[in-house]
């Protein structure tokens, strides 16, 4: 079981990256509004602000999806799904994916799974 | 982990300066660093720091500020440190007079560096023991010291 983790920096791509989820069998997520932290030192924090240069072309705001997956071979058709979305995660801006062991959960009535 | 030793010296800081403005504490720190030979294009440095300064202060609360830029004119990170005699007002962000006041300038390809220079610094500022050891430091050498001190 895994917590996959998925952040993503244009959330106008948020609709389309969770119907490339659905298809790739992963139907139950929870979405967080999320903030990278060059952004927030930049723009919030007094002492950074001449760092804003360095920010042009990122997105204030992105969005992270968070979902506990049965196996990792679900990844194998998401990726290719998302990247058909918004392009290679190799490429700068595009948005961050990774997974985590989960040793035990609870309260989750439907681990997705590979079908 | 980086540090000051690479930046500091002791020929750049000065206690118990006297100035009356914002304009007048970046030129005395200028003029230190030209006249320790850290730097050659002042002016430069000058128009690069309060051009910075007009982004927004680098004043953080506490009687502390850090005015610093990234500047074309910069061939390797510098820093000064002037410790005033009379606080002046300099827009903080807590309405408090600034007396303690780093100030740094780095060349624009050196982001990266200059930027664990400042965390570093504003990590250290907001220790009010830190603070309060700038604040008495009877000297430059103690106050030059305190900054290069190890964790």
């Amino acid at each position: 079981m895994k917590l996959l983790v998925f952040i993503v920096n244009d959330e106008n791509y948020l609709e389309e990256i969770l119907e490339a989820y659905v298809e790739a069998g992963i139907s139950r997520a929870t979405i967080l509004d999320s903030e990278g932290m060059g952004r927030f030192l930049s723009y919030e924090v007094p002492l950074f602000a001449g760092f804003k240069d360095f920010m042009k072309g990122n997105k204030p705001y992105n969005k992270t999806i968070l979902s506990v997956i049965e196996d990792e071979a679900l990844l194998d058709q998401l990726v290719p799904l998302v990247e058909k979305t918004i392009g290679s995660l190799e490429q700068p801006g595009t948005g961050l994916m990774f997974t985590l062991p989960v040793d035990w959960a609870y309260g989750i009535s439907k681990i997705c799974k590979e079908e | 982990m980086v540090d000051f030793s690479g930046i500091l010296d002791v020929s750049c800081i000065a206690i118990d300066v006297e100035a009356a403005s914002r304009d007048d504490v970046i030129r005395k720190a200028i003029e230190l660093l030209e006249k320790s030979g850290k730097i050659s294009q002042g002016d430069s440095m000058y128009h690069d720091i309060m051009a910075r300064e007009q982004l927004a202060s680098t004043a953080i609360g506490e009687g502390i500020a850090v005015p610093h830029a990234l500047s074309d004119a910069m061939q390797s990170t510098v820093m000064a440190v002037l410790r005033l005699k009379t606080p002046i007002d300099y827009n903080a962000p807590d309405g408090k007079p600034v007396d303690l006041f780093f100030i740094m300038a780095g060349p624009k390809n050196d982001t990266a560096y200059h930027l664990k220079l400042l965390s570093r610094l504003a990590r250290l500022l907001h220790d009010s023991h830190f603070r309060e050891r700038a604040r008495t430091a009877s000297n430059v050498e103690a106050l030059a010291a305190l900054l290069l001190e190890k964790e």
